[in-house]
């Protein structure tokens, strides 16, 4: 895709062009807001705000040399999601994110989303197994199975309460070996 | 219960909704909470197809594409009437000098044309003719 031409028949108003663009980037900004909230819902309305961002800053926006349309949406992208982490969890980003963020440049491009996926997965995996058995079961049951806790209340043969409590635990548990791991 | 135990059930219900794909409300959550909830976003995994979605997202992009393309040309269209204004003052209210009577006769105009008489019958350039 020739992202000048492409920026300049959009800026003309042209609507075929419109349809090539969104084509091209609407998956990538949909799985990148995906891959950070992981809530459909959430992750379309954070796809639809990028556009329409985008549309509104198109008169004045001039691609430089060395810059590409992705980058730009990229950044427009990346406070939106930064926003609802403030609004909703009351934190301008994740802890982990950012920790993630500094081993990889984030961008848009799907190679990153592949690589940055499996280190994660790789280090999730790595974490679980370093938990203690009953912490690893609950785990597996509520996350691997989407079992809800009355099931896995039943399985491990404990009350609800008892067992929300154990996967509150686990999860604290889980969060500081993957922190320790990232921090080695 | 106690105030532990609603803290646990609180997260609990975020965590369902969450793991349901339904949007939770976490305006209960502490600081910990969301801590702790971080570990449960890297542990949810579910393939998600952006196409089912595209079509409605793409429709709201276009309308504002649409609108903001409006407002452009509107905003063109006003810098010229504007600049038209200065040049030839169509203002109604300069009472149509820019048009000729003969002008008014043709768009076939008869208000506008009655209007335009009266208004050169009482000019000066009228008393000044019949003087």
């Amino acid at each position: 895709m020739d992202e000048r031409k492409v920026l300049e028949r959009l800026k003309n108003g042209d609507e075929v062009a419109f349809r090539e663009f969104f084509e091209y980037y609407y998956a990538r900004i949909f799985n990148y807001a995906y891959r950070r909230v992981k809530m459909k819902d959430i992750a379309e309305d954070i796809t639809s705000e990028t556009f329409l961002k985008f549309i509104k800053s198109l008169p004045s926006f001039e691609l430089r040399d060395g810059y590409h349309i992705d980058t730009w949406l990229y950044a427009i992208e990346r406070n939106l999601v930064r926003d609802w982490f403030r609004k909703n969890l009351g934190k301008e980003t994740l802890d982990l994110e950012e920790k993630f963020d500094k081993y990889y440049e984030p961008i848009l491009s799907d190679p990153y989303e592949t690589f940055a996926n499996e280190y994660i997965n790789k280090l999730v995996r790595e974490a679980l197994n370093l938990l203690p058995e009953q912490y690893k079961e609950i785990i597996k049951l509520r996350f691997y199975e989407r079992k809800n806790i009355k099931e896995i209340a039943d399985i491990l043969n404990k009350t609800e309460d008892a067992t929300k409590v154990l996967q509150y635990r686990a999860l604290k548990r889980l969060k500081e070996i993957i922190e320790e791991m990232i921090n080695e | 219960m106690s105030n532990m135990d609603e803290k646990f059930d609180e997260f609990d219900k975020v965590l369902d909704k969450f793991l349901k794909d339904e949007t939770p409300d976490f305006s209960k959550f502490t600081s910990q909470d969301v801590d702790v909830f971080e570990v449960a976003m890297l542990l949810k995994e579910k393939k998600h197809n952006p196409q089912e979605s595209k079509e409605k997202v793409f429709l709201k992009a276009l309308s504002s594409f649409r609108e903001e393309k409006g407002k452009e040309n509107s905003h063109i269209l006003s810098v010229l009437l504007k600049i038209f204004e200065v040049l030839f003052d169509v203002s109604p209210l300069n009472n149509f000098e820019h048009l000729t009577f003969d002008q008014v006769y043709k768009s076939n105009e008869k208000t506008l044309y009655q209007v335009k008489f009266s208004l050169y019958l009482q000019s000066r350039q009228f008393l000044y003719n019949n003087i």
